[in-house]
């Protein structure tokens, strides 16, 4: 996925690339510059804040990192790169998920693609 | 409502049923030996109707050397016996086990005594054949660990669906295979040590082994079990196969049962082979495959083809063709590119660590270029055997939705699994956790938008490339695992300069849904023309003759490579 991951990098550089072919797809010009947008507001989020973030939410669902030492990369995990990892995550799987405009009116959610296309055959 | 809706409609009900059964005994509680399901299947798999094909088999010196098909038709004949072969087996495993790391459990004493209970009938095509089984397949009254700190003291009281079927073809548990823990990146302990190391580069640490199936991988690549079973999620199955010279196949989603599997995730989990060839994939995937009613998946499918008869190619000069129409995207054989570009983007933190990624990039270069020229040689010789080989475009939203953060959307499911051992106790997870982690952030919004993108992905890949052709190959297994489309993995040559010793190059073909069969078909053709599936790694005492005898150092894989790396 590396070399997928650097393309997806020159991607965004507002190039048109991520234009999609499927009708009931399109990436919406504005939304393109809201993608740009919502980039530049993550880079706004500081360290601290998505600690913030990411520790809430792992509270509330019950989930304690604190059990794991601070800092200690003998260690096969610790906080600090549990939460850089989890920074990392945040700043680009949901932003690059929902830049991606759906039709209203496309396809339904499917867990199963596969499966479904031979389940929709006559 | 018609025969064929009505029979679906049946299935699913009675499906819906057996799974509201087991659920409460599942789901919102931790498995332990008293709250797991009791289901007790084969899916009724009978293998009445499973014929062991009739094949001239070669002259070995030493039975570790043949196929399955071989070595059940020597059985049947009598020219070697069960225990003759299972010994043959765990006396290479006595040999060199303390190298490869293969297993972490080896049923000496109870496959011995399977072998010698085994009496071959017509309906048992596995008689006497042992098998290296991956420890996350549940195995009644055998350790089930997924080399995990969650289940190193389980022991399921039942088969996986998939296991049963095998086991009840008269195959013999020979052993459970190392994996990442819980399925996650290659073979380690849970901390992160690791463990199996690549058969055909057993002292060179920077060679990998492959995907969380390496065990099964290595085992069978040398020598130490005929065939083994993988999962895959990320690549784990086709991965391992490429990287040891194996032939491994991963079915659509639905084909085999997970039924008993340790699951990693509920939409991209699949099981398949790893083999020597494509006609002993096709033998295993033959008992593994068909509906189970424990597992809905499985149900309401096309019937299972004969993938024996798919492999049955020996008679024709040209198999491929018409109407195999082999599809190659326009960058397959591009000279690849050095990446530097994602590391530079990492955190200043890690610079030392990019630095070494950095090395390890430099090699992996060094390979590829070997593998691009690997390419040319296998399409050529693909024409050759009659396909017809076709220059097909990526759909225009290739890049986008197959990219990392869409790959993610299967995150929340592993989260939502564990989610009670995460809040019992992270430190469970050992040096897997941050993918955990990192599952229960992502929204529910942006999952359920990227459900929607995986259908639009299948849509795109079976209106704009599979309608250009019927198999197209591919440079990695995560686009087709995103949407649950058959992949099959086989070796199409050999490299040295990237870790000075020989290491076996491969290829990636996937197809339509439930195409299986033609797959193999393609695997089997490539294999009647050439002998790279034939190779086997020199024993290590060959490759390093002053290599200490006692184990060696392993190395150890970094947390964060589990999340980057990992399925």
């Amino acid at each position: 996925m590396v070399a997928q991951s650097k393309t997806e990098r020159e991607d965004e550089g507002g190039q048109s690339t991520l234009s999609i072919s499927t009708e009931s797809v399109r990436m919406n010009p504005d939304l393109r510059n809201s993608k740009t947008k919502l980039r530049q507001e993550r880079h706004e989020l500081t360290d601290e804040e998505l600690n913030t973030y990411i520790l809430a939410r792992l509270q509330q669902l019950g989930v304690d990192l604190s059990v794991l030492p601070e800092d200690d990369g003998d260690a096969p995990a610790d906080q600090r790169r549990i939460l850089a990892s989890a920074r990392r995550f945040l700043r680009a799987t949901p932003p690059e998920i929902s830049a991606l405009e759906l039709d209203a009116l496309g396809p339904a959610p499917v867990l199963y693609p596969s499966e479904m296309s031979v389940w929709n055959l006559e | 409502m018609s025969e064929v809706d009505r029979r679906v409609f049946v299935e699913r009900m009675a499906s819906l049923s057996a799974t509201a059964m087991i659920s409460p005994a599942l789901l919102g509680s931790q498995i332990s030996n008293t709250r797991l399901p009791v289901t007790q299947t084969n899916g009724g798999y009978t293998g009445a109707n499973i014929k062991l094909p009739q094949i001239q088999v070669r002259q070995v010196t030493d039975p570790t050397e043949l196929t399955i098909v071989e070595a059940a038709i020597l059985i049947r004949r009598g020219e070697i016996s069960p225990v003759e072969l299972t010994q043959a087996y765990l006396s290479r495993i006595d040999d060199w086990e303390e190298v490869y790391q293969a297993f972490n459990t080896i049923l000496y004493e109870s496959a011995l005594e399977s072998a010698r209970n085994v009496h071959p009938q017509r309906d048992h095509p596995l008689a006497g054949i042992p098998l290296a089984i991956k420890d996350n397949f549940f195995t009644a009254g055998v350790r089930t660990t997924a080399n995990s700190f969650i289940f190193e003291d389980f022991t399921p009281n039942f088969d996986a669906t998939s296991w049963a079927r095998l086991r009840d073809a008269g195959g013999i548990l020979l052993g459970k295979t190392q994996m990442g823990p819980l399925a996650t990146t290659a073979a380690t302990t849970p901390t992160g040590t690791r463990t199996t190391v690549n058969a055909w580069a057993p002292f060179t640490e920077n060679v990998s082994p492959g995907g969380s199936s390496s065990g099964s991988a290595t085992a069978v690549a040398s020598r130490m079990a005929p065939c083994g079973t993988g999962t895959q999620t990320g690549g784990s199955i086709t991965n391992p196969s490429n990287a040891q010279g194996l032939t491994g196949i991963k079915p659509t989603m639905g084909r085999v049962s997970l039924h008993g599997i340790l699951p990693l995730t509920y939409t991209r989990d699949h099981v398949g082979p790893l083999a020597r060839d494509a006609r002993d994939a096709a033998l295993m995937l033959q008992i593994m495959a068909g509906p189970d009613p424990a597992d809905l998946r499985t149900l309401g499918l096309p019937p299972v083809p004969d993938y024996l008869a798919a492999v049955d190619i020996s008679r024709q000069k040209r198999p491929l063709r018409k109407p195999f129409r082999i599809g190659v995207l326009p960058d397959y054989l591009d000279e690849p590119e050095h990446e530097t570009g994602y590391f530079a983007a990492r955190e200043e933190e890690e610079e030392q660590r990019d630095r070494e990624r950095e090395q390890r990039a430099q090699r992996t270069h060094e390979r590829n270029v070997a593998t691009t020229a690997a390419r040319g040689e296998m399409l050529r010789t693909l024409e050759e055997l009659g396909a017809e080989i076709v220059e097909v475009q990526a759909p225009r939203d290739w890049t986008t939705l197959t990219s990392s953060s869409f790959n993610n959307v299967r995150l929340p499911e592993r989260s939502e699994i564990f989610l009670e051992y995460l809040r019992d106790d992270v430190r469970q997870f050992g040096v897997s956790l941050s993918p955990w982690i990192n599952g229960l952030l992502l929204p529910a919004t942006e999952y359920v938008r990227g459900q929607r993108a995986r259908f639009i992905l299948l849509e795109s890949i079976l209106e704009e490339i599979f309608t250009q052709c019927d198999a197209v190959v591919q440079t990695a297994p995560y686009p087709f695992d995103m949407v649950g489309l058959p992949l099959v993995a086989f070796p199409i040559g050999f490299e040295t300069n990237s870790a000075g010793v020989p290491r076996p190059i491969g290829a990636m073909l996937g197809g339509t849904p439930y195409s299986e069969d033609s797959l193999l078909t393609i695997a089997a053709a490539y294999q009647q023309a050439t002998d790279w599936h034939l190779r086997r790694p020199a024993n290590p005492d060959h490759l390093r003759p002053d290599a200490p005898s006692g184990p060696r150092s392993p190395g150890r894989i970094d947390l964060l490579d589990v999340m980057e790396l990992g399925q």
